[in-house]
C-alpha cells in the first residue's frame, strides 16, 4: 500500500499582529484505497483541513504558516495557484456539502461537466459528450442525454449531489475528498448517495476522505477515522478501535450522542459546552472545560499526540 | 422561449393602454384650459370658443378620448398649435437626436462602467478599489449641465477637440456633435453601472459554485468573467435598462447644455408655449420607449437566468 495523502505538521493561523491558530500540527496520512473519516464538531477544523489540501483557503483573512501537504511526492504547500489548478478537478477531486449551491445556476449540467474535461483532457466535444453520458451513467442517473441540457434548478438535491459526483469522478481522481456529502440530504436519499459513493470507490479503487458528523455515516462507510477538536487531531484509528474502544473523552462523548433505534427512550447524552472561540482557546489541554474528567494537569499542560498501539494516536493525559 | 417572449410583447398592449389613458386624463384635469391659456384672459368668448372648436376641446371628452385613441393607433397626434406641422413629423425628426443621445451615453458607461466594477470587485479593500469608488461617488453626485459646461470648457475652448453645440450632417459629423453630450452623460452612468457591478460580483463572490468551479481546476480568472459575471449581471442589465429610460426623458438638460435639438427640447418648448397636443405627444412617446426598454429588460432576464424561462 502506498501513501496517496500525508499532511505533515499542518498549521493554519489567522492572519493579523494577532494570529490565531486555526489548525495546530495536524498529522495524518491516507494510504492507496483507504476510506478516512475526519470528524468533529463545526468549528473543529474539519473544512479549514479540506481547504488547506485544495489551496482554496481564503486569499485573505487566513494562511498556512507551516506544514507539508504531500500528495503522493509532491509538496502542494509551495504550489502556484496556477499548478494547484492542474492538480484540482485532475488528481484531488471534491464533493462539497451543499448541493443545492454548489452547482453554478446559469449553465446547464453538461456545461458544468464538460468544465472539467476542457482544463484537464484535450478530448473533443464528441469524446466529452460521450464521457458525461458515461459518468451520468454511473451516479445512477435516469435518462442522462437529456440530464447533459438541463439547468441545476431543474433537478433534485439527491440528483445534483449525483451530478458533483460525476464531476469529481471525471478524471479518475487520485483522491475524492467529500465534504459533509450528505449532510444536506434526506436520509433515503444520503444511504443512496453513498451507496453511489461507495459502489464507485471498489470500481476503481479510489482513495477517499470523508468529512462528516454524522457518526453512522462513519460505521458504514469507513475503515479509519480522525477525530478533531478545536484545530488538533485528538484521537485516531481504524473504525472498529474507535467506535468500541474510544480512547478520549470527547470521542466517548460522540459516540454516546448518537441516538438509537429501538433502545429504550432515555435522554441522549451531550458534551456541555461548545467548540472554543478561535480567539479564546483555553491553555492546557484544549478539550478541558467541557471534558468530565479534566484533572489540575489537563488545564495546565497542554497534552501531545501519542501513539498507543499501531496506528491508534490519542491526545489525552487520561487516556479511557 | 418564443412562447414566453410572444406572451411578454403581448403583456405590453394593456400597459400601453393604461399609460395612454393615464396621460389623457391627467392632461384634461390640469386645472387650464388650452384654448384660455393661448388666448390669454382677455379673450372674448367667441374666440374661446372659435379656438376650441378648431382644437376639438368642445367635444364631450369621452370622444375626445376615443378619437385620441385613434390617433395613436395610427401614431398621428394632429398638428402642432404653435408650429402648425404634423407632430408625426416633427417627432420622428427629433426622435433619433435623442436616440442616438441615449443609446450612445448608455453605451459609454457600459463600457466603463462594468470593466472597471468586476476590477473592483476583484481588488476589493486594496487602494485602487477605493479610488474607483470615490470617483464613482463624485460622478453620481455631478449634475449633468454642470459636467456637460466643464467639459464644454476643457475640450471645446482650452482643447479645441470637439464642437460644442448642434447636432452636426452627415454620419461623421454627427458623431463629432455627439461626443461630448454622450461622455457627459455616460461618464455619470457609468459610476452607477459601476458601483451595481461590483457589489453584484461581490454578492456572488462567496458563493458555493464559486468553490466548486475551482475546485474543478477552472483558473480564478475564468471563474471571475465566466461563473461570476454571468451571475452577477442581472442587476447590472436592470440599471443599465432604467437608464436607457431616465436618459431619453431626462437628456432635457443636456439637450440645453448643448444646444442640441431633440425631444426634450420639443417636450419643454410645448409646455412653454402651451402646446399640448405636441406634450401629449411627447408623454405617449416616453412612456412607449420605457414600456419598449422594460420589455428588452425582461426579456434579457429570461436569457441570463434559467430559472426565469418558463
Amino acid at each position: 500500500m502506498s501513501t496517496v495523502l500525508e499532511v505533515k505538521n499542518l498549521n493554519v493561523e489567522t492572519t493579523g499582529k494577532l494570529p490565531h491558530s486555526i489548525l495546530k500540527n495536524v498529522n495524518f496520512q491516507v494510504q492507496s484505497g483507504d476510506t478516512l473519516a475526519i470528524v468533529g464538531e463545526s468549528g473543529s477544523g474539519k473544512s479549514m483541513t479540506v481547504l488547506s489540501i485544495l489551496g482554496l483557503l481564503p486569499v485573505t483573512g487566513v494562511r498556512i504558516t507551516s506544514g507539508e501537504i504531500l500528495l503522493e511526492d509532491k509538496d502542494l504547500v509551495g504550489y502556484s495557484d496556477d499548478k494547484m489548478n492542474a492538480i484540482r478537478g485532475k488528481e484531488i477531486a471534491t464533493i462539497f456539502q451543499e448541493p443545492m449551491t454548489s452547482l453554478n445556476p446559469s449553465f446547464t449540467v453538461g456545461n458544468q461537466l464538460a468544465e472539467v474535461f476542457r482544463y484537464h483532457t484535450n478530448y473533443n466535444r464528441k469524446d466529452v459528450k460521450k464521457r458525461s453520458i458515461e459518468l451520468l451513467k454511473k451516479v445512477k442517473i435516469p435518462d442522462p442525454e437529456e440530464k447533459l441540457k438541463a439547468y441545476p434548478h431543474e433537478l433534485s438535491g439527491g440528483m445534483r449531489q449525483r451530478i458533483m459526483i460525476a464531476i469529481a469522478l471525471a478524471c479518475n481522481p487520485k483522491l475524492l475528498l467529500a465534504d459533509e456529502p450528505t449532510t444536506a440530504l434526506d436520509v433515503t436519499i444520503q444511504a443512496q448517495v453513498l451507496d453511489i459513493l461507495t459502489d464507485l470507490k471498489n470500481e476503481f479503487g479510489m482513495t477517499m476522505v470523508i468529512i462528516t458528523h454524522d457518526l453512522a455515516v462513519v460505521a458504514e462507510n469507513c475503515n479509519k477515522v480522525i477525530v478533531m477538536y478545536a484545530g488538533q487531531i485528538v484521537e485516531m484509528g481504524s473504525v472498529e478501535e474507535i467506535f468500541q474502544k474510544p480512547k478520549h473523552p470527547y470521542t466517548q462523548g460522540l459516540i454516546q450522542s448518537i441516538p438509537g433505534i429501538g433502545k429504550p427512550k432515555e435522554r441522549l447524552h451531550t458534551i456541555r459546552g461548545n467548540v472554543p472561540d478561535i480567539n479564546q482557546m483555553p491553555k492546557g489541554c484544549r478539550f478541558h472545560p467541557r471534558c468530565e474528567i479534566a484533572t489540575e494537569k489537563c488545564i495546565k499542560q497542554e497534552p501531545i499526540l501519542e501513539s498507543i498501539e499501531s496506528g491508534r494516536r490519542v491526545r489525552c493525559w487520561h487516556t479511557l | 422561449m418564443i412562447k414566453y417572449t410572444i406572451r411578454r410583447i403581448l403583456w405590453t398592449i394593456p400597459t400601453i393602454f393604461l399609460a395612454v389613458t393615464a396621460i389623457f386624463f391627467v392632461l384634461r384635469i390640469l386645472p387650464s384650459d388650452p384654448a384660455s391659456s393661448i388666448l390669454g384672459e382677455n379673450a372674448t368668448p367667441d374666440a374661446l370658443r372659435a379656438l376650441k372648436e378648431e382644437m376639438g376641446l368642445d367635444k364631450p371628452v369621452s370622444v375626445q378620448y376615443v378619437e385620441f385613441l385613434e390617433g395613436v393607433i395610427r401614431l398621428d397626434f394632429g398638428n402642432s398649435l404653435s408650429s402648425g406641422r404634423s407632430i408625426s413629423t416633427e417627432i420622428i425628426s427629433l426622435l433619433p437626436y435623442t436616440l442616438e443621445l441615449a443609446l450612445a451615453s448608455v453605451l459609454i458607461a457600459t463600457i466603463i462602467g462594468v470593466p472597471i466594477g468586476i476590477y473592483a470587485a476583484i481588488k476589493r479593500g486594496a487602494f485602487v478599489d477605493s479610488i474607483f469608488r470615490v470617483s464613482a461617488l463624485i460622478g453620481l453626485s455631478m449634475p449633468a449641465f454642470f459636467l456637460g459646461i466643464l467639459m464644454m470648457l476643457a475640450f471645446s475652448l482650452k482643447i479645441p477637440l470637439f464642437p460644442s453645440m448642434g447636432a452636426g450632417e452627415g454620419f461623421v459629423g454627427n458623431l463629432y456633435h455627439l461626443a461630448l453630450p454622450a461622455l457627459t452623460l455616460g461618464l455619470i452612468e457609468s459610476g452607477i453601472v459601476m458601483r451595481i457591478t461590483r457589489s453584484s460580483m461581490l454578492d456572488e463572490l462567496n458563493k458555493d459554485y464559486v468553490r466548486t468551479a475551482r475546485a474543478k481546476g477552472v483558473p480564478r480568472r475564468t471563474v471571475n468573467l465566466k461563473h461570476i459575471l454571468r451571475n452577477s449581471l442581472i442587476p447590472v442589465v436592470t440599471v443599465i435598462g432604467l437608464n436607457i429610460t431616465t436618459l431619453i426623458s431626462g437628456a432635457v438638460l443636456t439637450e440645453t447644455v448643448f444646444s442640441r435639438p431633440g425631444l426634450g427640447k420639443l417636450a419643454v418648448g410645448a409646455i412653454e408655449t402651451r402646446d399640448y397636443p405636441v406634450l401629449q405627444a411627447c408623454l405617449v412617446l416616453f412612456c412607449l420607449l420605457v414600456i419598449f426598454v422594460n420589455l428588452v429588460v425582461d426579456l434579457s432576464y429570461s436569457y441570463l437566468n434559467p430559472k426565469i424561462r418558463p
